[in-house]
């Protein structure tokens, strides 16, 4: 990238960043019509995103999704789906990622995998598991996206990432500089650039364009594996899918979740490939009780 | 007259079982009243959940089966309907376990066939399972849309909710934490073959 502009970004940042108040906006979209050439920055898109901007991505989509879809109020039962997807997580190939689950208050039948490890599930989705081995299959199946860096390399693909890229390293850059100077760097909370960053991604179709179904098939492999790879019995996460398969067009048609993944049946057809495996785990807990206890408290 | 009985008592139990659905979702029941399966393929009944148990009965493709419980591979059935002749449907309900990769949801093609006592029935199992429900989607889509939704459009339009992540921040589990947790519920590490690995012939993504 041209140090000019990497300079210029920078001190961009640096003028309207350094304040650290939310009103001081990293406007994404003035930046891009003040000439920032997009199409200069697609050769540079095949650089990797590294796993701090992956982070950094996360949190803003996070962000945005939690604008369109509130948090569901019973923390009980939020701090239950972050102790099944940690344990789930940490037999993943990327186990000290900074894994957060959070259970939306929606009835649509939803759950989404962001990069750097926040996975969301809807409370519609959860009233119709069944126990804990579900849930983890569930969980186990979107951990599986984040650990593939899925999204990641779609979000790569695209023709606009260096310059989320960009924004998000100088953001990183503006940081770094204000630690070393010694003022009081909050970690966790959301940051200009990647709040722009979120946006932009959303608008341009994160939570609405499909996956390669061969990729959702992927997450399938990898979920049942790591299921059964945290001791629950290996098949929660078929379960799970077999019980999507009996919902009417009216439940289904409303689930981003569902129009974006393969139909049920096909999913069964491919996970069905690895019943003789699968069988040699089936024997494992299935953990009803704590599960149907949380569930059942839940107004 | 008898598939006239038929679809009566088929709508009053689809209707009963949704009733049931809905009172669990309201009153956050533990017990879910699920949708029957069908299943997918000729299998068996068995006694018990193991390929070598006692046959129960033949189970043709496209019997309707209600869910009692699962266990791993296997699920515990009661037969609905056996997708057999009509004189089949005077024997008892049979209870058993079938493997639970054979059975699916959602709605059966309907047959196209001249009218027999047969493809009657058949009917009668088809709007069964697809709910009974005589609405076009769309309407059905109407009803639904307007409860708290998640659609791509309010996504689209969102504004980020920087005080909500950091309150779902504050949901996390540590590593320590969770470790206890499974200890609590018995779940053990496991050896499992990497599933995607055998999928791709043994190379590792």
């Amino acid at each position: 990238m041209n140090l000019n502009i990497k300079m210029m970004m920078f001190a961009w940042v640096i003028l309207f960043g350094a304040a650290g108040s939310a009103s001081a906006q990293f406007d994404l979209g003035s930046l891009l019509k003040k000439g920032i050439d997009v199409a200069k920055k697609t050769t540079e898109a095949s650089k990797d995103i590294t796993e701090p901007e992956e982070i950094n991505m996360g949190e803003g989509i996070a962000a945005v999704l939690l604008g369109a879809s509130p948090l569901h109020a019973d923390t009980n039962l939020q701090r239950y789906v972050n102790k099944v997807g940690r344990w789930v997580a940490t037999q993943s190939s990327r186990p000290d990622l900074p894994w957060s689950f959070a259970v939306i208050d929606t009835p649509t039948i939803n759950a989404f995998a962001l990069p750097g490890g926040k996975v969301f599930v809807s409370i519609g989705l959860l009233r119709m598991l069944k126990n804990e081995s579900e849930l983890a299959g569930v969980l186990a199946h979107e951990i599986g996206h984040v650990m593939q860096r899925h999204q990641i390399q779609a979000i790569q693909a695209s023709k606009t990432s260096a310059v989320y890229q960009d924004a998000l390293q100088a953001e990183a850059g503006e940081r770094i500089a204000r630690s070393r100077a010694g003022s009081n760097v909050l970690t966790g909370t959301l940051s200009n650039a990647a709040a722009s960053a979120g946006i932009e991604l959303v608008k341009n179709g994160f939570f609405s364009r499909p996956l390669d179904r061969g990729l959702e098939y992927e997450a399938d492999r990898v979920g049942a594996t790591l299921a059964a790879k945290a001791g629950y019995e290996s098949y929660g996460l078929i379960s799970a899918i077999q019980m999507l398969s009996t919902l009417k067009q009216e439940e289904s048609g409303v689930s981003i979740t569902m129009s974006t993944h393969p139909t049920p049946t096909d999913r069964l057809a491919e996970l069905e490939k690895f019943a003789p495996t699968l069988d040699k785990f089936s024997s494992q807990p299935l953990v009803e009780e704590r599960f149907a206890k949380v569930m059942a408290a839940v107004k | 007259m008898n598939s006239m009985l038929i679809n009566l008592i088929s709508t009053l139990s689809l209707g009963f079982m949704r009733l049931t659905m809905m009172a669990s979702l309201i009153w956050g029941a533990a017990v879910y009243a699920q949708e029957p399966l069908f299943t997918n393929r000729a299998t068996d009944l068995r006694a018990s959940p193991d390929d070598a148990a006692k046959l129960v009965r033949a189970l043709p493709a496209k019997s309707s089966v209600q869910q009692l419980e699962r266990r791993g591979a296997w699920t515990r059935v009661q037969v609905i309907e056996s997708a057999e002749k009509a004189t089949d449907k005077a024997s008892p309900k049979e209870t058993g376990w079938v493997r639970m990769m054979h059975l699916r949801g959602g709605v059966v093609v309907v047959e196209t066939q001249p009218a027999s006592s047969g493809s009657g029935m058949m009917s009668s199992f088809n709007r069964f399972l697809s709910g009974g429900s005589g609405r076009s989607s769309t309407q059905a889509q109407s009803a639904t849309v307007g409860i708290r939704g998640l659609s791509p459009e309010e996504l689209k339009t969102a504004s980020p909710d920087a005080a909500a992540l950091a309150k779902m921040n504050t949901f996390k589990a540590d590593k320590p934490e969770s470790e206890r947790f499974a200890k609590e519920a018995k779940l053990a590490k496991a050896d499992v073959p990497d599933l995607n690995e055998a999928a791709n012939g043994g190379r590792r993504k």
